[in-house]
């Protein structure tokens, strides 16, 4: 009941309060707070503004309490997976400056070790886009993308260091520098988080406080991204990243004798040339890599000596060749796309090396009628493990209804997923005559915007059919194996709203995310099946977050309140875990020095001190202090 | 514009409002475990959710996740077995590595047994001493029944799976653990020595004492690659000579692939239930008696069940179903003389057993 008033108060305080939204530049005693006012083209899309980014190191706290998108946390050490209107983790598309950044053996992204300035730009695209993106983008897309540093060309460095009080030292480094014709973007980013922090362990006697153990992370990463302008029409593109992460998992609280360690090292690189000719045709040649190496083990202690349960060695690599066609007209646009994609893994549980080709072909046609209407198509055709798959979208989009500012769009998607490498070669259980996942989905959208205001309506309706699900083969012999067994119907609401104020010397920007959504597994298995109609696990109905930035000249107070609903852990919807609202508090003064500024940064998350979990017996940190400097230099 | 953004605001704030978290299931304090049937329900591995319900018979009534109830905290990780012995109960714990000692009356917890790698079974000589066949570590640890610590460790085969006592020897099934092992370990519990191994058939997971005192041994059949049936071990049924300690009946059970994994005996002992498929199909319950040489051609109860047990007091055969392993399951239960199904209990998460009170 609490967050309501807080939402009610916040959201009202600001409607009524101040009637005067600011444009997009402002100049607050100097400072100068850019309002960017650019936004993707999509309705139903979205960027991630810079106040919120700059406040998180990891996507998934970015997104945990910048968006309406759900996470399952494993806790102290352990992975971040994502869930976007109210689908699996295998069910979003993440792409960083175009290549699928996911493990097609696993079928996901650990969103914990994506650090956030391995982007500039992060935008989320809300819902099913499979005939756009192909495979997995079921729930949605998220696009990590570098801007174009020929936009602005002043060479700058940015640095973050961050301190908190579990024994984390975060580093972020960005340094942004070149020549007319060819400029270099170097990141780095470091973590060390020895995850030092207490919580209740109610699985023993008297609830003893105890400390988290064997949760210790490390992390890494280096990224050189290179631009070079052959010409005043070519341009050719080189991005690297090479990221490493060494972490023991926290043991689950009611065994703490677990031990869980996992490395990871990914390697991404895109090579890319585009050109245009004759001023309107646009072509573009991208040759791209993914490689995931992950080792996992497994020990238990019992007495004085660690036994091994599991030691798995696994790399997943990606080969990705796309071309792409783009031409414009007054009133049509027109895309075509061709693209090969090698998928490969090697673990010992497959029994030998598997791979897969897909191949894919997709049409875009976008027409720009009268009265600000458009008509957009897409039609994907992919042939991959030896079926052919089609996906398909039409959308119709209006500008300027009713006053100039508000937009509302009606889209229509047959959509697929492939099943992972997993699902098809798991031994035992793997199932290698799986079919793809088969979705459609209805999306109407409403956005208004005006200067830096911005309020997003999405409703939804979506169903998955052939939804694969892991089930005991024959149960007495143990041996679990994937099948198209599920049908769930998505429905559900995302609200988003961002205002910006001022008022005499005070500034204030705030953004609101609250989500509806519902997953429900719409086929029963059997006349005793108690999880036909009910909720999918681990899918919040509700979530909600505010983030609030109040500021004085150079000086800033930000609040910001993260509401997550109960989430079902059993499929018959008799357990869950319970709701929780979380309150983050940060202070922040900014100093000024010719062309730099520097900034300093307290923060208290978790104010309240709450014991919280994502999944049943694995605490997330309490109370955390942190401070946080940054610099910026230009030139 | 003020009115339009105060719409937004009150409709986001209905629609917060709109989905109520569940209530939680009232405790009852005056709960009394006699004169019943415990379910043992493992729940999902790493999950934590194991529980013991509670079903009484008279009243037909069943009181769910009793440990948790009674004690204030859960059960913990993969509740494998539950043994009564001199008024105590023991649950082992396969995923938590402990064994939860309760107040067989109360429920009430009593100690928390540590120091196992992955515990299967508990079994209990006297008053002050027990033995827990301990998977992982290939080992059967000593318990000392009035400290309730760990006072010895015996080295045994591969993954020690099941216990069985006749007279002072201790049969251990070496069910292979991650490997496979085809042997049962006998320890003369006077000398906590290993005094023989018997080859009895791959992957000797289960015992049962039949009415003429002699052990038979349910024998699952290896893997070896799982992606493979023509590689695996056939399943056995394997009868054992207690005074020799030796084979004295093998029953070979269906083809590769079938690999039989639960047993149980009739309350008269004179035929054994057998939890297996027959040829790659007809999963169920296949009822042998123990002067039978071969199986039977089709399966007593049909179905496919994740544990087998029978009540000693009226006779019903209770049969786990797991379903889909993620919501409640089932407790179907059958006549023990016809197979005739007589009806269901929607137990707790993951049945996969009884022990009975």
């Amino acid at each position: 009941m609490k967050h309501y008033i807080w939402t009610i108060s916040f959201l009202l305080v600001f409607i009524n309060g101040w009637s005067h939204p600011i444009t997009d530049t402002v100049k607050v005693n100097q400072v100068l707070i850019v309002i960017k006012s650019d936004e993707p083209k999509k309705l139903n899309a979205l960027y991630i503004s810079n106040f919120l980014k700059s406040n998180y190191t990891s996507l998934s706290d970015l997104l945990t309490n910048a968006s309406t998108i759900s996470f399952k946390n494993y806790g102290a050490g352990g992975s971040s997976t994502i869930s976007f209107r109210g689908t699996n983790a295998n069910h979003t598309k993440v792409l960083w400056n175009g290549l699928s950044i996911g493990s097609s053996m696993l079928g996901l992204l650990d969103f914990s070790t994506i650090p956030t300035n391995s982007s500039d730009k992060i935008e989320i695209q809300y819902g099913a886009a499979s005939a756009e993106y192909g495979s997995a983008a079921m729930g949605g897309v998220i696009l990590l993308n570098t801007n174009n540093p020929f936009e602005n060309k002043s060479n700058k460095i940015s640095f973050s260091q961050t301190y908190a009080s579990t024994d984390a030292a975060i580093s972020q480094l960005n340094v942004k520098f070149g020549k007319e014709k060819i400029r270099s973007i170097f990141t780095l980013n470091y973590l060390n988080n020895q995850n030092h922090y207490r919580f209740s362990n109610y699985t023993q006697f008297n609830n003893p406080k105890q400390n988290q153990i064997n949760a210790e992370v490390k992390s890494g990463g280096i990224i050189h991204q290179l631009y070079y302008q052959i010409n005043s029409r070519s341009l050719f593109t080189l991005h690297s990243w090479y990221q490493e992460s060494d972490r023991n998992i926290g043991p689950p609280i009611f065994n703490r004798n677990q031990t869980a360690y996992q490395l990871d090292h990914s390697l991404r690189n895109i090579a890319s040339y585009s050109t245009i000719k004759n001023s309107f045709h646009r072509y573009k040649w991208t040759l791209g890599h993914n490689r995931e190496y992950i080792r996992y083990v497994n020990r238990i202690k019992a007495g004085s000596t660690n036994l091994e349960l599991l030691n798995s060695k696994s790399t997943f690599d990606a080969i990705n060749f796309e071309f792409a066609y783009a031409r414009n007209f007054v009133r049509r646009n027109e895309q075509i796309n061709l693209s090969s994609i090698y998928e490969g893994a090697s673990i010992a549980d497959y029994g030998k090396y598997q791979y897969r080709f897909r191949n894919s072909l997709a049409i875009n046609e976008e027409f720009i009628l009268k009265s600000n209407w458009t008509i957009d198509f897409i039609n994907r055709y992919e042939y991959a493990l030896r079926k052919n798959l089609f996906a398909s979208q039409i959308s119709f989009n209006k500008k300027n209804l009713l006053n100039k500012d508000i937009a509302i769009g009606l889209g229509m998607s047959k959509n697929y997923n492939l099943p992972s490498l997993n699902d098809l070669y798991w031994q035992p259980g793997g199932n290698p005559s799986l079919l793809a996942e088969q979705g459609f989905e209805i999306d109407l959208n409403l956005k208004y915007k005006k200067n830096s205001d911005l309020i997003s309506l999405n409703t939804y309706y979506g169903t998955i059919k052939n939804w694969i699900l892991w089930q005991p083969a024959a149960i007495e012999n143990g041996i679990w194996t994937p099948q198209n067994l599920r049908q769930v119907n998505i429905y559900g609401l995302e609200l988003i709203a961002t205002m910006n104020r001022k008022l005499g010397e005070f500034y204030f920007q705030t953004n609101y995310n609250f989500s509806i959504n519902h997953a429900i597994n719409s086929k029963s298995m059997s006349s005793n099946d108690q999880s036909f109609g009910k909720q999918l696990i681990y899918v919040p109905i509700n979530k909600s977050s505010l983030m609030l930035k109040l500021s004085r000249r150079n000086t800033w107070f930000q609040y910001s309140f993260n509401y997550n609903g109960f989430r079902y852990t059993s499929s018959d919807n008799k357990q869950f875990l319970p709701t929780y609202l979380l309150h983050d508090i940060a202070f922040g003064q900014l100093f000024l020095h010719q062309d730099n500024q520097y900034q300093i940064l307290f923060r208290v998350e978790n104010i309240g001190n709450k014991n919280i979990e994502s999944i049943p017996y694995r605490p997330l940190p309490g109370r955390v202090f942190s401070i946080n400097l940054q610099l910026y230099l230009n030139n | 514009m003020k009115i339009k953004l105060r719409i937004v605001a009150i409709l986001a704030i209905c629609l917060q409002a709109c989905t109520d978290e569940p209530t939680p299931t009232p405790i009852d304090p005056n709960l009394a475990f006699d004169k019943g049937v415990f379910i043992i329900n493992e729940g999902n591995f790493g999950v934590g959710n194991a529980s013991i319900d509670f079903y009484q018979r008279d009243s037909n009534r069943l009181i769910k996740n009793v440990f948790e109830t009674v004690n204030g905290r859960p059960l913990g990780d993969v509740a494998q077995s539950m043994t009564i012995f001199k008024n105590k109960g023991y649950i082992v714990l396969n995923g938590s590595a402990k064994v939860e000692v309760i107040n067989a009356k109360t429920f009430k917890s009593e100690a928390s047994i540590n120091g196992f790698s992955s515990p299967r079974c508990f079994l209990g000589i006297n008053e002050t001493r027990g033995f827990v066949a301990d998977w992982v570590s290939n080992s059967v640890k000593e318990i000392n029944l009035k400290t309730n610590t760990i006072v010895a460790s015996i080295s045994v085969g591969e993954g020690p799976e099941a216990l069985i006592l006749v007279d002072s020897f201790l049969y251990v099934a070496n069910s292979g653990g991650y490997i496979n092992d085809s042997t049962i370990s006998i320890i003369n519990i006077n000398t906590n020595q290993v005094v023989k191994n018997i080859i009895v058939g791959d992957a000797p997971i289960a015992f049962a004492l039949d009415a003429n005192n002699d052990i038979w041994v349910l024998c699952r059949g290896d893997y070896k690659d799982f992606g493979l049936k023509e590689d695996d071990t056939k399943g056995a049924l394997v009868k054992l000579n207690k005074h020799s300690q030796s084979i004295a009946t093998k029953i070979m059970i269906g083809v590769q692939g079938d690999h039989p994994d639960k047993l149980a005996i009739t309350n008269d002992k004179l035929n054994l239930l057998i939890n297996t498929a027959i040829d790659g199909a007809n999963n169920g319950i296949y009822k042998v008696s123990i002067n039978d040489n071969a199986m039977p051609m089709s399966p007593f109860v049909a179905g496919y069940f994740y544990g087998i047990g029978i009540d000693p007091l009226d006779d019903k055969i209770y049969a786990a179903d797991p379903l889909d392993f993620s919501q409640d399951g089932l407790m179907w239960r059958y006549n023990s003389n016809s197979g005739v199904l007589i009806d269901s209990i929607r137990v707790g998460k993951v049945p996969n057993g009884i022990h009975l009170q």
